[in-house]
């Protein structure tokens, strides 16, 4: 698995990675992971026509579904003002246990939304609605890293946890899938050129 | 809209080209009335009208920040940035928004365009990447700020089209290189770092390229950043009769040519 971007954690950016600043760090290790995997001997598996087949049958899934009376931008807004309200870089504990048990909620209404427009050619409604998904899960992502990231680090600052921690928190955020909500671990951060500093100024 | 602040909605009936193309038919406007914040722009508006009313719509939207280009289209008869483009500006008297693809492009669906035949395969045509002299240097090509600034302004372009849009000489002959991929051209021939000057400036002088251009300034009119269209084209015409000596000026309204030039690569 080849991955760029900040789930990558390059460090490049230090605690600045904000916004912009990642599509210089996609395009730089976007472009050196491309040619990496094109290096590399490809692993017997499923061939793509099959890969292809199995999108194919999964989107008839969605299409074929019926909707429920709940579109799929309601949750999406909801989902918004959720993360702006609760999840921005001034965060808590309470609120973002809050954040997470009404992800929780939001993604079981996802459930029951369904694709109205059938059509085949631009439909920008299944493709809300599959990105919906993934802002679910890595909204969830988020509220669970900043629960368990107990101190303030860059755009990471927990008014519970005002300060920074060195001795337990120089390491990445580790987030796995699990179906009940994703599991949390750390591992610790390699230092070489750059120690980080506090901010003073 | 955070909790707490007020917000205040006005109504609006946005009026939105359709059209399928595979499914035949005439390009109709389909009216949606529509209650929005104050402050919304058009963009929300297409926004909600997708998500609420009709999931059908298609159109194209990426950064939601004036930045990407992505959502160039025709507001009530003008090229604009949806995203940029407040609707209690934009409507008319009677609180209407007219929606339309931007002028001289092929239709895809609804608000969507082909935006590869507008911008793309020009903006190819004139090797947007730089072609330095000589062997690569072993670390980065430093420059002091000042030898950027020719090409500063232009290196701000986004690719909205908008100056494409206004363009007289296109709506006449579409395979006119246009202002934004001149644009593009005059980045890398002003750049210092740039040794390819010569075939550059012999490849927007043929025929579609450079001196099709009639100056009527409307790409400088329709530019959102400033970044003036037309002087480039001009600055590129400079350049060239500065300095290539090879190959006069060959526009089609001097010797008739439909020859030569760069060409249509369908599919490419």
């Amino acid at each position: 698995l080849y991955a760029t971007g900040g789930c990558a954690a390059t460090g490049v950016h230090g605690a600045n990675g904000l916004a912009g600043n990642w599509l210089l760090e996609a395009l730089v290790f976007g472009g050196r992971a491309g040619l990496a995997a094109a290096e590399q001997k490809p692993r017997p598996g499923k061939g793509i026509d099959a890969q292809l087949e199995d999108e194919r049958r999964r989107m008839t899934v969605i299409m074929d579904r019926p909707a429920g009376p709940e579109k799929a931008g309601t949750i999406r807004s909801e989902l918004g003002r959720l993360m702006r309200r609760h999840v921005g870089p001034l965060r808590e504990a309470s609120g973002l246990q809050e954040a997470a048990t009404k992800v929780g909620e939001l993604s079981t209404r996802y459930q029951k939304v369904g694709v109205t427009n059938k059509g085949r050619r631009y439909n920008y409604e299944l493709v809300a609605f599959l990105e919906l998904e993934s802002l679910l899960t890595i909204g969830g992502v988020i509220a669970a890293a900043a629960t368990f990231r107990e101190e303030s680090r860059g755009a990471h600052h927990r008014q519970d946890r005002p300060a920074r921690d060195d001795a337990k928190w120089l390491a990445h955020t580790m987030a796995s899938f699990r179906p009940g909500g994703p599991a949390m671990t750390s591992r610790p951060a390699v230092i070489t050129k750059w120690r980080p500093e506090g901010r003073r100024y | 809209m955070e909790a707490g602040r007020e917000t205040v909605l006005m109504q609006a009936t946005f009026k939105v080209y359709r059209h399928d193309p595979e499914a035949g038919g005439k390009p109709t406007f389909q009216p949606y009335p529509l209650e929005l914040p104050e402050d919304a722009t058009v963009l929300d508006g297409l926004f909600k009208i997708r998500e609420e009313l009709d999931g059908t719509l298609a159109f194209r939207a990426s950064c939601n920040r004036g930045f990407c280009g992505e959502c160039t289209l025709r507001i009530n008869r003008g090229g604009r940035l949806a995203c940029m483009t407040r609707v209690a500006t934009a409507r008319t008297k009677d609180g209407e928004v007219t929606v339309e693809p931007v002028r001289n492009v092929h239709v895809l669906k609804d608000l969507v365009y082909d935006v590869d035949r507008l911008l793309w395969q020009k903006i190819k045509a004139v090797e947007p990447w730089l072609q330095p002299a000589g062997p690569q240097p072993a670390r980065e090509h430093l420059l002091r700020d000042e030898q950027l600034q020719p090409v500063r302004n232009a290196m701000r372009c986004y690719y909205c089209g908008l100056c494409d849009e206004g363009c007289s000489v296109i709506p006449f002959d579409n395979t006119f290189l246009g202002p934004a991929a001149l644009t593009k051209a005059y980045r890398f021939v002003f750049d210092p770092r740039d040794g390819a000057r010569a075939h550059r400036l012999q490849a927007v002088g043929e025929p579609r390229g450079m001196w099709d251009c009639v100056h009527c300034f409307e790409a400088d009119e329709h530019c959102p950043r400033g970044i003036d269209p037309t002087h480039r084209i001009m600055d590129l015409r400079d350049k060239a009769v500065g300095t290539t000596t090879a190959s006069p000026p060959r526009s089609r309204r001097v010797d008739g040519s439909t020859r030569g030039g760069w060409r249509w690569k369908p599919g490419a």
